[in-house]
């Protein structure tokens, strides 16, 4: 509980400690009043740039720190005696920085309440389990390594880094998270959320940066920007769901364009020797290939736009011309590999794709599931409320865009900022209209977001600039609405949240055992089992451990062998685990067990269980006997679905003689008619009714002592969501209660 | 035969022309002798921008539209702020027609060193998917800089790799002639032309048989010419910049040309880029122990670029045993 609260503090003080020295020495003179803020993303994109650099030269994250952090420290050393500079914190830094740490906790609070240990939280999304296994991964190994040795069998955890370094050349998000695993001597899994809350919160002073940039300071426009941004609900929703990506992606954008704002706000500094404004937005640029090179787009498009213009217009051509030379040519010759693989992924991305394909995401509404202007500020929710009604949506959108409007034309660099302006319209306007694909056209708007809130922010201030007291009103109401929609989501994530909770974790007390041979997970005995433990039990299991890990190909759970190490949940309200046969439990604590398998027809015949008959959801042996085309199991229920066109079992034959296999079945739809074979051999069909009923076959001989195949073919599948049952996709074909042989 | 010589000639002409008038310093480009390094220059951005394409996933067969675009844009940047003059003296024109006619007239060939077999592998694959392929990630990296050379041109011209590594093998060989001819005339024997030529000649016939005698390989060759660039032109970049006084953040494009030449000549020949290394980090030291500390930083300058602009090549060759 104490180190969720601490490492995430001792996170913020390294980033802001590191990046002091650097900060200051790179810092164009006339923007030392925003050194503070802009500190830890220069220890950031310092991290990224240069360990890529290492990493390629073959040194781990853990080498190249012992390098790196003293480099850093000598650089704060330097700054500090020679040249006397040091962070001078006013009231408006204090603000932001308890509004930064109030953020992170606010993030973090389903780890304060409810799990109360470090672990990694996610929404629903998958995508954290691949984070965190190359960010141990780099911890100890370099991207050299990656790219270049040859993953054998056993190589789990290379190979699983592989897909986001060498699949999708992504590597920012790992390198900075295993530069701090490093200091903290953590695993990914523990840390892994709580640097994404970090990176997060620190992206938000940048937009308050860009305000005072584009037009000045205000307390009011201060603290508005930083809760539009902060507990901005379509933000915070691409959080809770672990999108490293993006949100490193988020403070990379806004440093940049902070830069390049304030280098193009006069064209003095644009002169055409190289300077520390080419550097900075050249590295960073390259930074951002490092790291999410999809969004690179976003920033490069509008700018090629704006030089254009300025080009037709001859207005200080040369200087601009040079200008996007030295930057483009800083960030392309830095980070090649990278920029050509961006073109080849975007293009096949762009052209390659099916655009109609299933997204594999649930609709964050049923209806309208595209943010209008007023939800995508944030003070009405998308993800938690149905949508307004229409005339209250269109007349919120149109005042929403009222204040956008009028905070543009208020706004410095009108021309610049128009280019990024359209190009987010367009794709918001590709997305939303032409393509259709509310996936996409969401992350569009979380990706253009930042300029729509700094514009309404100015246009709020300049709107009620006069008027006090409606303006400390409508500020009031503004907040209440910002806050309810992101409590309300994080109250969400607290209910809805998945995590790699502490059964998870014990798995790694297995390493104490003296154990050297392959250990086989639930999913290899049940294929439908849950993705998020499947995911994170090979993670424990595996990654730290590769001789646990099967070399052989399996097909169906026939194929493990006897005597093979099964591990099995313990049975919980909540889950059941699979039920399987074992010979004798080698370990176990309060969540699991670890057993040697009794799985081959001969071990299951000598058992003293009585084989010939299952009822799913008490035998303990339902799994032992039940061989495919079964549906996963309901964890409540005692009935079991068939799923497909035919199912498959056994049953084991011991003493008497039986004449007849006896089913109690029901179907969801009629007509539905079961035909039986056992051991190949055809006995009967039946049709099946929609509610409880026993059906008995006649097996014309009786069958003789040993093990025989009971195969299940139905004539009919229904899905649940097309009879209008519920939102079930899958295949169902008969429900089973018992199926016994007497 | 005639035609396919001519084009590859041409090609690294232009190539090596948009290339070094473009990032090459002025007082350079005056003296006759740059003319020369352009075909040397044109081979270092062909062997980089190959080998960043391999790393970035695109082979070949796509990377030469990269390659061509990059030098298409360079050549009429250059020819737009008229870098095309002194292209016409009579001896550099006397010596083009020497390598035009001894390129047609004498086979040259060296041992290729299965860089041929390389070279067909990357005209449709990149060196990510040497794993896929089963096949040994640092050995394909290992002078993929020389294999790419013979993969450019073989995609160029739409030859086998076998037929074209025979058509550039020559070519190659006799560009080093206007090298050792400048050498000898501007700091050895100059304005004695008839001597200078008849050495020079002798000087290159003794070159083939030291590359017969010590068995050396197509990519020692390759190496030879791109050194002898490179290390030219740092002596001249020393000069012209060691009285400058350019703050720690300063970049120029002759830098940028420098840092290239030298990260090719890794891809190129990983051994020999080694020595060169160690070579500019000693003088540099030696320097910064005579307190000439800015001779050191410009130095290291051109190290730290070269390693930033393509670090897994230096990765492999700090790993290739």
């Amino acid at each position: 509980m104490f180190q969720i609260v601490v490492y995430p503090i001792l996170t913020v003080f390294i980033l802001f400690f590191l990046g002091f020295g650097l900060t200051s020495l790179l810092i164009p003179s006339r923007l030392k009043n925003y050194s503070l803020w802009l500190s830890p993303w220069f220890a950031i994109i310092f991290i990224i740039f240069s360990y890529v650099i290492f990493g390629f030269l073959g040194l781990s994250v853990k080498s190249y720190a012992f390098f790196a952090i003293p480099f850093l420290m000598l650089l704060n050393v330097f700054v500090f005696l020679k040249k006397k500079q040091y962070f001078s914190l006013s009231i408006r830094d204090l603000i932001i920085f308890a509004f930064v740490i109030i953020n992170i906790i606010f993030n973090l609070s389903p780890l304060i309440r409810r799990d109360k240990f470090m672990t990694a939280l996610s929404l629903g999304n998958n995508d954290v389990i691949t984070y965190s296994v190359a960010s141990d991964y780099l911890v100890n190994h370099s991207l050299l390594e990656n790219f270049a040795t040859v993953a054998t069998p056993s190589g789990v955890q290379h190979t699983a880094a592989a897909d986001l370094m060498q699949g999708l050349y992504r590597w920012g998000e790992g390198i900075i998270t295993a530069f701090f695993l490093n200091i903290f001597n953590l695993q990914a899994y523990q840390y892994i959320y709580i640097i994404q809350t970090i990176l997060f919160a620190l992206s938000v002073p940048l937009l308050y940066l860009i305000l005072n940039l584009i037009y000045r300071h205000t307390f009011y426009g201060m603290i508005l920007i930083l809760l539009l941004m902060g507990f901005n609900a379509n933000l915070l929703y691409i959080l809770y769901h672990d999108f490293f990506g993006q949100i490193l992606f988020w403070g990379l954008q806004l440093f940049i364009l902070f830069f390049i704002l304030a280098y193009f706000e006069s064209d003095k500094d644009m002169k055409s020797k190289y300077n520390k404004y080419d550097l900075i937005i050249g590295v960073s640029l390259s930074a951002l290939y490092f790291s999410y090179y999809e969004g690179t787009t976003l920033i490069i498009i509008p700018l090629v736009i704006y030089f254009i213009i300025k080009f037709l217009l001859r207005k200080n051509v040369f200087s601009y011309w040079q200008t996007l030379l030295k930057i483009s040519l800083t960030a392309f010759l830095t980070s090649s590999y990278s920029f050509f693989t961006s073109i080849i992924q975007n293009y096949s991305w762009s052209f390659g794709g099916d655009h109609n394909q299933p997204i594999g995401w649930q609709l964050f509404r049923q209806k309208i599931p595209y943010a209008n202007p007023y939800e995508a500020m944030s003070f009405y929710s998308i993800h938690s409320f149905e949508p307004l009604p229409y005339i209250a949506a269109i007349l919120l959108s149109i005042l929403v865009i009222i204040f956008i409007l009028k905070g543009f034309l208020k706004s410095k660099m009108k021309l610049f900022l128009a280019c990024f302006i359209v190009i987010y319209i367009a794709l918001l306007f590709y997305t939303g209209i032409v393509d259709r694909n509310f996936f996409t056209y969401n992350r569009a708007l979380t990706y253009s977001l930042f300029l729509f809130l700094v514009f309404f922010v100015i246009g709020f201030v300049e709107f009620l600039n006069n008027k006090k007291y409606i303006k400390i009103f409508i500020f009031f109401i503004m907040i209440s609405l910002i806050m309810f929609s992101a409590l309300k989501l994080n109250k969400r994530f607290i209910g809805e949240r998945v995590s790699v909770d502490k059964s998870l974790v014990s798995i790694k007390e297995i390493y104490n055992e003296k154990i050297k041979e392959p250990i086989y997970m639930e999913s290899y005995l049940d294929n439908d089992f849950p993705y998020w433990k499947q995911i994170w039990q090979f993670y424990f299991l595996y990654f730290n451990n590769p001789n646990f890990k099967p070399t052989l190909a399996i097909q169906s759970k026939r194929d493990i062998s006897d005597n093979s190490l099964v591990l099995i949940s313990k049975p919980t309200p909540w889950f059941r685990p699979a039920q399987v046969l074992l010979k004798n439990i080698v370990w176990e604590n309060e969540y699991y067990k670890l057993g040697r398998l009794c799985n081959s027809d001969k071990c299951l015949m000598k058992r003293k269980e009585d084989l010939s008959a299952v009822n799913m959801g008490t035998s303990e042996y339902e799994d032992s006997l039940l061989i495919s085309g079964w549906s996963a199991k309901e964890q409540t229920s005692t009935s079991r679905w068939g799923g497909g066109k035919e199912s498959i079992l056994r049953l084991f034959v011991k003493k008497e003689s039986y004449t007849k296999l006896v089913i109690e079945a029901l179907t969801l739809k009629a007509p539905q008619e079961i035909s039986v074979y056992v051991d190949d051999k055809y006995i009967g069909k039946q049709n099946i009714k929609t509610d409880w009923q026993e059906y008995s076959f006649d097996l014309k001989n009786s069958l003789s002592y040993g093990v025989h195949n009971i195969k299940f073919i139905y004539s009919n599948t229904y899905r649940p969501v097309d009879l209008g049952i519920n939102p079930d996709i899958r295949e169902l074909s008969a429900n089973f209660k018992k199926i016994m042989i007497e | 035969m005639i035609y396919i010589k001519f084009v590859v000639i041409l090609t690294l002409f232009l190539m090596g022309y948009g290339f070094a008038t473009n990032f090459l310093p002025q007082k350079i480009k005056k003296q006759t002798i740059s003319i020369w390094f352009y075909p040397w220059l044109g081979t270092v951005l062909i062997s980089f921008f190959s080998t960043i394409l391999y790393y970035g996933k695109i082979s070949m067969e796509v990377g030469i539209y990269f390659i061509a675009l990059l030098a298409i844009f360079l050549f009429l940047y250059a020819l737009i702020n008229k870098h095309w003059k002194h292209f016409f003296l009579k001896e550099n024109l006397f010596i083009l027609l020497i390598i035009f006619i001894g390129s047609i007239f004498f086979s040259i060939s060296f041992d290729l060193s299965s860089l041929d077999q390389k070279a067909d592998f990357l005209i449709k694959s990149s060196i990510t998917s040497t794993k896929v392929l089963g096949r040994s990630f640092y050995e394909d990296s290992n002078l993929i800089g020389s294999s790419s050379i013979i993969t450019f041109f073989s995609v160029l011209l739409k030859q086998k790799v076998l037929k074209t590594s025979n058509t550039i093998q020559p070519i190659y060989f006799l560009l080093l002639y206007p090298l050792i001819f400048f050498l000898l005339k501007e700091h050895i024997l100059s304005k004695k032309y008839f001597l200078v030529g008849v050495l020079s000649i002798v000087l290159l016939i003794l070159i083939y048989l030291l590359f017969n005698l010590f068995n050396f390989a197509f990519f020692h060759l390759l190496f030879f010419g791109v050194a002898f660039v490179f290390l030219t032109l740092i002596h001249q970049y020393l000069i012209l910049t060691t009285k400058l006084k350019d703050g720690i953040i300063s970049l120029s494009l002759f830098e940028v040309l420098l840092a290239i030449t030298l990260s090719s000549t890794a891809s190129i020949y990983p051994l020999g880029f080694k020595i060169i290394f160690v070579l500019i980090f000693f003088i540099g030291l030696l320097n910064l122990l005579q307190k000439r500390q800015r001779i050191f930083f410009l130095l290291s300058k051109i190290m730290v670029l070269s390693v930033a602009i393509n670090p897994i090549i230096l990765g492999v060759v700090l790993h290739i045993k």
